[in-house]
């Protein structure tokens, strides 16, 4: 005998976050599996953000979701707004923890990324070789084999056509009252941990975890650094139990 | 199979950012690839309010053609706006292309300004679909000059047959573009030494709701080209509905005047 499970289509509000030199376009397989589920998203740079979580209603709230450098504008738009975020997603992003500004995850990275790690990336330093650097520009050899390493070459392609140089605003981010236990800190976070990550490597990605342990700690196998173009299905599957449990 | 050089232009609002599917292909067939972001489109960090010219448009274009050797020839291909700046850098670096490839794009003659097609064509827009296009304008009280974006519900129409993914990309991507108007161009036609002497192929793309057929083969009717082909099932963006189809047309292009 056959049963048909009718399960309540549930009406989630996401917001993603891209990270450096990316934008709201790398977003745009999971923007397609999404949407045909019936979900409204949006994705935004870092002031848009602001000023959309500003324009939500009342009682609305969203699930954000930071890639990478997009974890701290996440980390941000959780402190800014506790009420309207139901849940932040970290997919291998800076998670920073509420004690310390999001400056010192950008100094811990660039602490300890190997000799050679960044290749042909091109940095600025504004405020000199012992501070973290200012902006970042990543380099063709980097993207194919660090960034972009498990992806098809098409989504290469559409990467080397679209990224720029990205400001890491390290400065700005070391303000000590910038994230606190009270609004940050309340919020639910859950991790999802990224196999074969070559930009943000899973070691220092568990060393934000234990820094900062989250209400929950996902996982995708063999994602690399750009899980929403390796692995959009698992990826977008994932979201929606997230978005679905922590609602 | 000797090695060949595509210089592949955007349409309008768009970016080089499009050719991500067909540029890969082409490479593993041999050949070298180059994308270009005209002016203010892509990631090119100009402002539309530059653009003061077809000429200032067209200029990454242009920088391009002309930094490639006397001797080397290329095979020019333009999407839809992007027929108009394609054909300008054609006028003014004759020498170095072997063909010029329409894609269900706006072709010039010579004998009218190279807005003739483009400003036709808007006249044909029905004031429904007229909704769907945002229009701005910049220039001065002497030269007005107009600005155009692709709304959603317009980018839909030419994103109809191609996969969504594309379609939400293209809505993340699209920026404002200059309306390719005389007051833009001028009134002075490309020449018949220049742009006129260059082989000319038109493709054109049988399911296209942006561009209708009957209008693309208006186009032609206005000025033959050498050879026509067409893509039956593709939408107005046959980069991303029939990447394949399109990359075949290309690469038999290639073999063929190049």
């Amino acid at each position: 005998m056959q049963t048909q499970h009718m399960q309540q289509q549930q009406l989630h509000h996401f917001v993603f976050v891209h990270g450096s030199c990316h934008g709201a376009w790398c977003w745009f397989k999971l923007a397609a599996k999404l949407k045909g589920d019936k979900v409204r998203l949006v994705s935004e740079h870092l002031e848009p953000l602001m000023s959309f979580m500003e324009s939500l209603p009342e009682n609305e709230k969203v699930v954000l979701v930071g890639h990478s450098y997009g974890g701290i504008g996440t980390s941000l738009a959780m402190e800014r707004f506790p009420t309207k975020v139901s849940v932040g997603i970290f997919l291998s992003a800076y998670m920073p923890h509420h004690d310390s500004p999001p400056a010192v995850l950008i100094q811990e990275y660039f602490k300890r990324l190997p000799e050679g790690f960044a290749m042909d990336s091109a940095f600025t330093f504004e405020e000199g070789p012992e501070h973290p650097p200012s902006s970042v520009l990543f380099g063709t050899s980097f993207m194919k084999e660090k960034a972009y390493s498990n992806c098809q070459l098409e989504d290469l392609e559409l990467a080397m056509a679209l990224v720029k140089s990205s400001w890491l605003y390290a400065k700005e981010m070391g303000g000590e009252d910038l994230i606190s236990k009270e609004r940050y800190g309340s919020g639910k976070r859950v991790f999802i941990v990224c196999e074969g990550d070559n930009v943000l490597p899973e070691e220092i990605q568990k060393w934000m975890i234990s820094n900062y342990e989250p209400n929950e700690v996902k996982r995708i196998e063999e994602a690399g650094h750009m899980a929403m173009l390796t692995k959009p299905q698992q990826l977008s599957q994932l979201l929606q139990e997230i978005a679905a449990k922590y609602n | 199979m000797m090695m060949k050089q595509y210089v592949l232009v955007h349409g309008g609002c768009h970016g080089a950012w499009s050719w991500y599917k067909v540029k890969p292909l082409l490479e593993r067939s041999g050949h070298r690839v180059t994308v270009v972001d005209l002016t203010a489109s892509g990631v090119n960090v100009s402002r539309v309010e530059e653009i003061q010219t077809l000429e200032d448009l067209a200029k990454p274009l242009l920088d391009v053609l002309d930094s490639f050797g006397y001797d080397d020839k290329v095979i020019l291909v333009a999407h839809s706006l992007g027929g108009i700046p394609a054909a300008l850098a054609a006028d003014m670096f004759a020498s170095k292309i072997s063909v010029a490839v329409f894609v269900t794009s706006f072709m010039p003659d010579t004998r009218n300004p190279p807005s003739y097609v483009f400003e036709k064509h808007v006249g044909t827009i029905s004031e429904k679909e007229r909704m769907n296009l945002e229009f701005g304008s910049y220039g001065t009280n002497d030269r007005p000059l107009m600005t155009v974006l692709l709304g959603p519900k317009y980018l839909e129409k030419m994103y109809l047959l191609s996969p969504i993914e594309d379609f939400e990309l293209a809505k993340a991507l699209v920026r404002v573009t200059p309306a390719i108007t005389s007051n833009l161009t001028g009134t002075k036609s490309l020449t018949e030494q220049g742009y006129g002497s260059i082989n000319r192929v038109y493709i054109v793309c049988g399911e296209d709701k942006g561009l209708s057929v009957d209008y693309q083969r208006w186009i032609i009717e206005n000025s033959p080209v050498k050879e026509v082909m067409e893509i039956k099932d593709a939408d107005h963006m046959p980069m991303f509905s029939k990447p394949l189809e399109l990359c075949d047309c290309l690469l038999k292009i290639a073999d063929k005047y190049a």
